[in-house]
């Protein structure tokens, strides 16, 4: 995906989620699926700056 | 001696909230404390596997099992049931597990069954908006 304009303000981005993409699962034996939208800014030098939101993909 | 059988489906695929129903016929009879069937939602890696949800019948029969004996059973699978999911890093999926209580190691006849995702309507843009739903506000920014 492109940058973002990292312009002040609010952006307003939409992701698709592919069709084969596996649902939201927190397991409970072996396997978990977790969705996260990450904003990331990369900082050089320094630290990233990043926010994370959880969504919740249903099957 | 262990018991074998023969499990037969009324159908080929589910979705949640649906009855599995089908028939067990006994091919080898054996000693047997109990007979049951168990829908069982099962996580499964290379390494690692489990039952992450089970859905019993209860008691089928009690006691030992002879050859020709036949059990109907019925389980509904739950209305929030996950479907069935494979991926490079495992699966999910849903089984049958016909279970004969014995003595020692117990006999079990498994058949794995097709559970789909519930079908939803997408309106709008032909994305998928529907499939997300935020859990919780946006927790800002933070130095990583």
């Amino acid at each position: 995906m492109d940058p973002v304009d990292t312009t002040l303000g609010v952006q307003s981005i939409r992701f698709r989620i592919p069709q084969e993409a596996p649902f939201s699962y927190h397991g409970e034996v072996a396997l978990s699926f977790k969705w996260e939208v990450i904003a990331r800014a990369h900082r050089r030098p320094g630290l990233d700056a990043r926010a994370t939101h959880e969504i919740t993909v249903l099957p | 001696m262990s018991a074998r059988f023969q499990v037969e489906l009324e159908g080929a695929r589910y979705a949640p909230g649906d009855t599995v129903r089908g028939t067990i016929l006994v091919l080898e009879g054996g000693a047997s404390r109990s007979l049951e069937a168990l829908l069982e939602y099962t996580e499964e890696t290379e390494d690692v596997s489990g039952v992450a949800t089970s859905v019993s019948s209860g008691p089928l029969h009690a006691g030992d099992l002879d050859m020709g004996m036949m059990f109907e059973f019925g389980l509904a699978l739950p209305q929030d049931a996950f479907p069935n999911y494979r991926s490079e890093h495992g699966e999910l999926y849903w089984q049958l597990d016909v279970k004969s209580d014995e003595r020692g190691t117990d006999t079990h006849e498994r058949l794995r069954i097709e559970v789909e995702p519930v079908r939803r309507t997408t309106a709008g843009s032909g994305a998928s908006p529907d499939r997300l739903q935020p859990e919780q506000p946006s927790s800002g920014f933070a130095s990583a």
